[in-house]
C-alpha cells in the first residue's frame, strides 16, 4: 500500500499532463487536418500540388525528429517554445497529415452528382463542401478520429524527451528518485491499458453501427 | 560544404543501424504477427483469449514506457545475459509492432467470407488445409501492402530507442548536435534521410495496393463502409 502511495504524485500530474497534451495534439491534428484536406479539394494544382507534397514529406519523418525540431530547432534560432507547446504543435501536426487522409477519404465517399448538383444551384465549390459534404461525412470520421485520439494518449510520452512533464516523465523521475523500476513501469502500463482499451472497444463498436445505419 | 561531408559521413553510420534495427523488428514482428492471427482465428477457444489479449495489452503500452522501463529495470540483467542494447531494442520493438501487425493481419484473414470455410468443410478439409489451401491463399496478397507499411511505421518508431542508448541515426544526430550547435542544420539533414528511406517504400505499397485491389475486383465499387473500414485500419494501424 505504501508503493502506491508514494508512486501517486509523481503519476497523477503527471497522468493529467498526459491528457493536456493529446487533448491539444488532437485538436490542432483535427483542425489542420481538415484545412489540408479541403485545400486538396479545390482541385487547384497550385494549392493541391504543394499541400500534397507536404503531406506526403512530413508523413515520412518520425514525431520525436519533428517534436526536436520544433523544440530545438526553433530554439536555437530564438523562437522559445516552452516543452508542452512544442510537443502539442509537434505531435499535432504530425498526427495532422494522417487525419487529412480521414477527411479527404471522407470527401471521396459522397458521389460526385452531389457535388454538381451543388454547383449547379448557385454554390461555390467551398459551399458544396461546408455544406453537402462534411455534414455527410462526419459520422464516419468519429471512429478514425477517436481512433487518433487514442494514438496521440501513447504518443505523449515523446513528450518526456524534450523535458514535459507527462505520465513518463514521472515514472522516470520516480525510478530515478527511489532506485525501484517496477513499480512505476507497472503503474504507467496498467493506467494506459485501463485507458485505451475500453475506448478501442468503444470505438470499434460504433464502427460498427455507423455501418449498419449506412446499410439499412 | 566540408563540414557536411563529414555530418553525412557521420550519420550514415547511424543511419545503416537504423535500417539494421526496423529489418531485425519487420521480420520477428512478421512471424509473430502471423502466428497471432493464426491463433485468432483458431477453433481453440485457449488460443483466440491468448492472442486478443496479447494485442490488447501490448496495442495500449507507449513504445517509449515499455522501452525505458526495460532499459532502467533489467538492463543490468540484460548486460549480465550478453544481450546489447540493440537486441533490447528489437525485443522491445517486436512485442509491440507485431501486435498492431497481428490485428491487421487478422482483419486480412477475416475478410474472408464464411462461405468458403463452409465449403471447405463440406469437401471434408480441416482447419489447416483449409487455412493452408482456401484461406491463406486469399489473404496473403492484401497483407503484403500492409507489411510494407508497417515497415513505414517501424522505420519511424525506431527513432525512440535513441532515448535507451542504441546508436540509430537519431542518436547519432544529438551527438552530433552536442558538438556543432547547429541542430536546425542536422535535423533537417535527418529528416532528409529518413525521407529518402521512407518514400521510395511509401510509393511501392501504394502501388501494390493498387495492383491487389484490381486483382481482387475492388476498384470503382468501393463503398461508404468498406472506405470506413480501410480507414479505421489504418488509424489502428498507427502506434505511438
Amino acid at each position: 500500500m505504501d508503493v502506491v502511495q508514494n508512486i501517486l504524485p509523481y503519476i497523477l500530474p503527471g497522468a493529467l499532463v498526459t491528457v493536456e497534451i493529446s487533448v491539444g495534439a488532437w485538436l490542432v491534428s483535427a483542425i489542420l487536418g481538415l484545412i489540408l484536406a479541403v485545400a486538396r479539394d479545390t482541385g487547384k494544382p497550385l494549392i493541391t500540388f504543394p499541400v500534397a507534397i507536404s503531406v506526403e514529406i512530413i508523413r515520412a519523418v518520425p514525431q520525436l525528429i519533428i517534436l526536436y525540431i520544433l523544440f530545438f530547432g526553433l530554439g536555437a534560432a530564438g523562437i522559445n517554445l516552452d516543452s508542452l507547446t512544442a510537443a502539442i504543435l509537434g505531435l499535432g501536426i504530425a498526427d495532422a497529415v494522417f487525419s487529412a487522409e480521414y477527411f479527404r477519404a471522407g470527401f471521396l465517399t459522397i458521389a460526385s452528382t452531389q457535388r454538381d448538383a451543388g454547383m449547379s444551384l448557385g454554390l461555390t465549390r467551398l459551399q458544396v463542401t461546408r455544406h453537402v459534404v462534411i455534414p455527410q461525412v462526419i459520422p464516419f470520421l468519429v471512429p478514425p478520429l477517436l481512433n487518433s485520439f487514442v494514438g496521440l494518449m501513447k504518443s505523449a510520452t515523446l513528450a518526456s524527451a524534450v523535458g514535459a512533464p507527462e505520465i513518463l516523465y514521472g515514472g522516470r523521475n520516480y525510478m530515478e528518485t527511489t532506485g525501484q523500476v517496477a513499480p512505476a513501469a507497472v503503474a504507467i502500463m496498467v493506467l494506459y491499458i485501463v485507458a485505451t482499451v475500453p475506448m478501442t472497444r468503444a470505438v470499434k463498436a460504433l464502427e460498427k453501427r455507423v455501418r449498419a445505419r449506412t446499410r439499412a | 560544404m566540408h563540414e557536411l561531408a563529414g555530418w553525412l559521413a557521420i550519420l550514415a553510420g547511424g543511419l545503416v543501424v537504423t535500417i539494421e534495427l526496423a529489418a531485425a523488428t519487420l521480420v520477428l514482428a512478421v512471424l509473430l504477427a502471423g502466428v497471432l492471427a493464426l491463433m485468432s482465428i483458431s477453433p481453440l477457444r485457449v488460443l483466440r483469449i491468448f492472442a486478443t489479449v496479447y494485442v490488447d495489452v501490448f496495442r495500449s503500452i507507449p513504445i517509449l514506457a515499455l522501452a525505458i522501463s526495460v532499459y532502467y529495470g533489467l538492463g543490468a540483467e540484460l548486460t549480465s545475459l550478453g544481450i546489447t542494447p540493440f537486441e533490447t531494442a528489437v525485443g522491445v520493438l517486436t512485442l509491440i509492432e507485431g501486435a498492431y501487425l497481428a490485428e491487421l493481419y487478422r482483419g486480412s484473414l477475416q475478410s474472408i467470407r464464411q462461405q468458403q470455410w463452409d465449403a471447405a468443410s463440406s469437401i471434408g478439409l480441416g482447419w489447416m488445409s483449409t487455412v493452408r489451401q482456401v484461406i491463406l491463399p486469399q489473404a496473403l496478397p492484401p497483407a503484403v501492402p500492409i507489411t510494407l507499411n508497417m515497415a513505414i511505421a517501424i522505420i519511424k518508431d525506431s527513432s525512440l530507442v535513441s532515448l535507451i542508448a542504441v546508436s540509430e541515426i537519431t542518436l547519432v544526430a544529438n551527438q552530433l548536435i552536442a558538438e556543432t550547435f547547429q541542430p536546425i542544420q542536422v535535423y533537417t539533414i535527418v529528416a532528409l534521410l529518413y525521407i529518402a528511406l521512407i518514400l521510395p517504400l511509401s510509393f511501392i505499397s501504394k502501388r501494390l495496393e493498387i495492383i491487389v485491389s484490381r486483382r481482387l475486383g475492388l476498384t470503382y465499387r468501393v463503398g461508404q463502409e468498406e472506405v470506413l473500414h480501410q480507414l479505421t485500419i489504418q488509424a489502428e494501424g498507427r502506434s505511438g
